[in-house]
């Protein structure tokens, strides 16, 4: 009863801080790799207190997969971008104008776009590996 | 038989090991051969060249993306061989 009161106020706010994370991953310390997993600790923590059967219900397997799947897709995408200046590939020269000033949200061209794609991958990664260990029938 | 002949190659093996890491650089050491022109190209020219203001980010993602892309294959195929194996749907 608690616990369920206690999750359901504490995980919007996880899960802000974990996309906080993943955004600002050129401004500070994180990243895909650190926000995506903060991201999915809120999901776990949520099928811990309600079942995975019921998250289930509301965050479809499906979509989930899909967004592992088009993360990592879109990772691969921005990093073949490159390529097709015929220039140096790493760094990205592709979007040079895109780099803004140094210290603004929007800055840094396509590192703001991967950190999105990663970020998105490392979460449904852990979700799906932490439901298929839990099983269904919990 | 078997014990005598596994506590042997143990033996040989942690043998190695500890001479390996006898021979390793002193921790900060000015002389290491980690200490070129790479580290410090990369604090003098990463904001110019990515416009990120996390050095650590700017290296993983834009001067080595290539090795965070395999590391989030390998995610990937961690993913499908566990739902090839526990789930039957």
């Amino acid at each position: 009863m608690i616990l369920k009161h206690v999750t359901v106020i504490v995980v919007p706010f996880i899960q802000m801080y974990g996309l906080y994370v993943v955004y600002n991953g050129h401004l500070s310390p994180g990243g895909g790799f650190a926000g995506g997993t903060i991201l999915a600790a809120s999901l776990i923590l949520l099928c811990l207190t309600f079942g995975v059967k019921k998250v289930s219900e509301r965050i479809s397997y499906k979509i989930v997969r899909f967004v592992q799947g088009f993360g990592l897709l879109w990772y691969g995408f921005i990093k073949i971008l490159g390529l097709f200046q015929g220039k140096h590939l790493i760094p990205d020269s592709f979007m040079k104008f895109m780099l803004g000033t140094p210290g603004n949200l929007f800055s840094s061209g396509l590192i703001f776009l991967a950190n999105l794609g990663l970020g998105f991958t490392v979460a449904a990664t852990m979700f799906i590996l932490f439901s298929c260990f839990m099983g269904e029938d919990q | 038989m078997r014990r005598v002949l596994s506590i042997l190659i143990i033996t040989i093996f942690s043998l190695i090991l500890i001479i390996t890491v006898l021979e390793m650089p002193v921790f900060g050491d000015i002389k290491n051969p980690t200490n070129n022109h790479v580290p410090s190209w990369y604090i003098e020219n990463a904001i110019k060249d990515t416009g990120a203001l996390n050095i650590v980010t700017s290296i993983i993602l834009d001067y080595r993306g290539f090795d965070t892309l395999g590391e989030a294959v390998v995610l990937f195929l961690s993913t499908i061989s566990v739902i090839s194996i526990l789930r039957e749907a």
